[in-house]
């Protein structure tokens, strides 16, 4: 599906290698009535841009995503959409109970107010915050995601608004169900949208976060977000990303976190299937006895490439991080698995495990796994491993020698594999959309959920 | 019901069946003896349709029917049923689920009409009973944490559930207690029918005191080399496999 993108470029007189930069930089938000502190940042991301611009193929973290049919293109930043869309939008996405919803098309916030704001927690628009209480995120944004490259760079320089969404100290466990859409005229070009989330877990707080998409979305978009989370001591944050398989577009996204002392994290994502989707996950353990669980799912099918970078730093003594990724393969997709683990030196009695196992359905399906672990610290305890394998033949025979035929063993055998990461979301109205999504991936996928 | 004749089958290069030839019908238990690599399991699992063994010569016969043409869950829905020596645990599959679309793949290929999740569970609930499987293993993931006993009883629930015309029990003693054996052999002997046949794959005699079988036959290097009656199990015991010479120990594993 890259290739469909290249080849719609390629009738674009104007497309060239650096056209996507270009774009950036002319449409980058230039300092005005902003604070300082975003000022500086917008600042330091046109920097980053105009120094290093956008990964190269060499650079070891995209060495496997290619991305020439990415910056070949000229995204725009995607008009907001209308009301009218937005209600329409609202209507067609799921609900989930006690969840207070929020809508972002684009990246930019819609209905958020009134509904959505619990007494405990306050779901707020980005641009609200810096214009009335500048000082509530000025400690957190861009402080926490690095503008390490030029993906991270172009949402910083571009973005207008986003979500700010604060657990108060204390508070007792709250849901925000944070949807997302991208739309494009029918006159627009190739369309950009950099969503930016702040999420803020005082101390003492706990909170789940939910994020599924609405649409398919359109065919040339590229989706650049990044997510930044702080969390304070004793807090809790859940965070859930159910992704819709994306049309021919490309989804780069960057989910930052800082945790506090005796905090815990924990990631559920659900990458189901994309031309080209890149999830780089930071965790910054921060404080004694801080947890972070991260599990990922993700499929990827004929022509799609789904990556997941992780990155869990073991700044300080005493933290636990746990990672499971799983990976389906099938067609010619791609997949890259990514994963390190640094413990500092003096950071003792650190905890870490990564695990990464990926089934391969064909032949011609790629896994590019990559564990690492970099341990500067005495008493620690670490392991990782990552596998690539078939369905067991031994399991397969099993289940045809009581009468079921190959399709629906495979089938069966495929979905059990990654029912185990849809059953650490516990959340029963999610496990069961992610196990519809992933049964209409298989053949015979509904009667093998059924037997699961 | 079942005709073997002159079967070779090789695994990996290796001739590990070399003209087998065996006759079985209907409502008959034969078991079939042999020292380690004389090739009982591969009788077992070219019967059932185990990738990975390779028929150079030789033809099965069952029902009249070519059984070696058909893929391993046609034999199933055909009646052919294999306890397998070592189940395998898969812990993302529900074991009562599986069987039922087991079951109802059967039946549908039997033109009978498939059993709903009504009739199903009161069917599974009376066969668990009749093999003295504990109802909670039944709803467990398949073979998930069963100890090996489990494992081997959960082998003859689902003969019971499947009601296969011709079973192969391969080593189904192994790894089994005395008592264990005794009641797998007790669901075994509750099975046995007019219209069923059975061949009870063994190294000892141990199994055949409970299961007591019609024909004893015995494998030494890939063929039968001998056939008697159930006679013959208790003189292998008493005098073992190495009258059978050579052959018994030239036979790879």
């Amino acid at each position: 599906m890259t290739g469909d993108v290249a080849t719609s470029v390629g009738r674009d007189p104007h497309a060239a290698a650096d056209a996507l930069l270009t774009e950036t930089l002319k449409a980058a938000v230039r300092a005005g009535t902003e604070p300082d502190f975003v000022a500086a940042l917008r600042a330091e991301a046109r920097a980053v841009l105009e120094t290093a611009g956008f990964p190269k193929p060499k650079d070891e973290a995209w060495r496997f995503t290619p991305l020439g049919s990415v910056l070949r293109v000229g995204y725009r930043p995607a008009k907001a959409a209308s009301d009218g869309t937005a209600i329409a939008l609202q209507q067609a996405a799921f609900s989930l109970p006690g969840a207070s919803r929020v809508l972002l098309v684009n990246g930019i916030p819609h209905l958020v107010g009134g509904t959505c704001s619990g007494a405990s927690v306050e779901v707020g628009t980005l641009a609200d915050a810096l214009s009335t209480s500048p000082a509530s995120v000025a400690p957190y944004l861009g402080k926490i995601a690095p503008l390490g490259d030029g993906f991270a760079a172009q949402n910083a320089a571009l973005f207008t608004d986003g979500l700010v969404i604060v657990a108060k100290a204390g508070a007792p466990e709250q849901t925000v169900h944070v949807v997302h859409a991208s739309t494009q005229g029918s006159s627009d070009g190739p369309t950009l949208s950099t969503p930016r989330l702040l999420v803020i877990a005082e101390r003492g707080s706990a909170l789940r976060l939910i994020e599924t998409d609405v649409g398919r979305g359109p065919l040339t978009h590229l989706e650049n977000s990044v997510t930044e989370i702080a969390i304070g001591d004793s807090a809790r944050v859940t965070h859930i990303r159910v992704g819709e398989r994306a049309r021919p577009a490309a989804r780069v996204a960057q989910i930052a976190v800082r945790q506090g002392r005796g905090s815990r994290y924990e990631s559920r994502v659900f990458a189901l299937g994309g031309a080209l989707e890149r999830h780089y996950l930071r965790v910054l353990l921060d404080g004694d006895g801080a947890e972070c669980s991260l599990d990922g799912l993700y499929l990827s099918g004929e022509g799609e490439l789904v990556a997941h970078h992780t990155w869990v730093d073991h700044a300080v003594p005493g933290c636990t991080s746990r990672q499971r990724y799983k990976g389906i393969l099938d067609g010619d997709g791609v997949a890259v698995f990514d994963g390190t683990v640094v413990v500092r030196r003096g950071a003792v009695r650190t905890a870490a495990h990564q695990e990464n196992r990926n089934l391969l359905l064909s032949g011609n399906a790629v896994v590019h796994a990559k564990p690492h672990l970099e341990i500067d610290a005495d008493d620690v305890k670490c392991s990782h491993g990552a596998t690539v394998g078939r369905l067991d033949p031994n399991e397969l025979f099993y289940l045809r020698s009581r009468g079921l035929e190959l399709e629906l063993a495979r089938s069966l055998l495929t979905y059990s594999f990654a029912r185990e990461v849809v059953r650490a979301v516990d959340d029963p109205v999610l496990e069961r959309i992610l196990e519809d999504r992933i049964a209409a991936r298989l053949p015979d996928g509904l009667r093998a959920k059924e037997l699961a | 019901m079942l005709e073997i004749e002159n079967l070779h089958v090789n695994v990996a290069g290796k001739e590990i069946l070399r003209g087998l030839d065996l006759s079985v019908k209907a409502g008959e238990v034969h078991a079939v003896m042999g020292p380690n690599g004389s090739g009982k399991s591969t009788l077992a699992n070219v019967l059932a349709g185990r990738d990975g063994y390779e028929v150079t010569k030789g033809a099965v016969r069952y029902f009249g029917k070519d059984l070696l043409a058909m893929p391993p869950e046609v034999r199933a829905r055909e009646g052919v049923f294999l306890a397998f020596q070592y189940p395998v645990e898969i812990a993302g599959v529900s074991n009562l689920y599986f069987l039922k679309a087991g079951v109802n793949a059967v039946r549908r290929h039997r033109g009978e009409p498939e059993l709903d999740a009504m009739d199903f569970m009161k069917l599974a609930r009376q066969r668990m009973k009749l093999v003295e499987l504990e109802p909670k293993l039944a709803e467990r993931p398949l073979n998930s944490g069963f100890s090996g006993g489990e494992k081997k009883r959960n082998e003859i629930f689902q003969m019971a559930m499947l009601e296969p015309r011709l079973a192969v029990l391969d080593e189904t003693d192994s790894g089994l207690d005395i008592d264990a054996l005794r009641s797998v052999a007790s669901g075994v002997n509750a099975l046995r029918s007019a219209d069923r046949a059975m061949i009870v794959i063994t190294h000892y005699q141990r199994l055949l005191d409970h299961i007591v079988p019609d024909r004893v036959h015995v494998l030494v290097g890939g063929a039968i080399v001998e056939s008697g009656d159930k006679t013959l199990s208790g003189k292998l015991e008493d005098e073992g496999y190495a009258r059978f010479g050579e052959r018994a120990g030239a036979a790879p594993q």
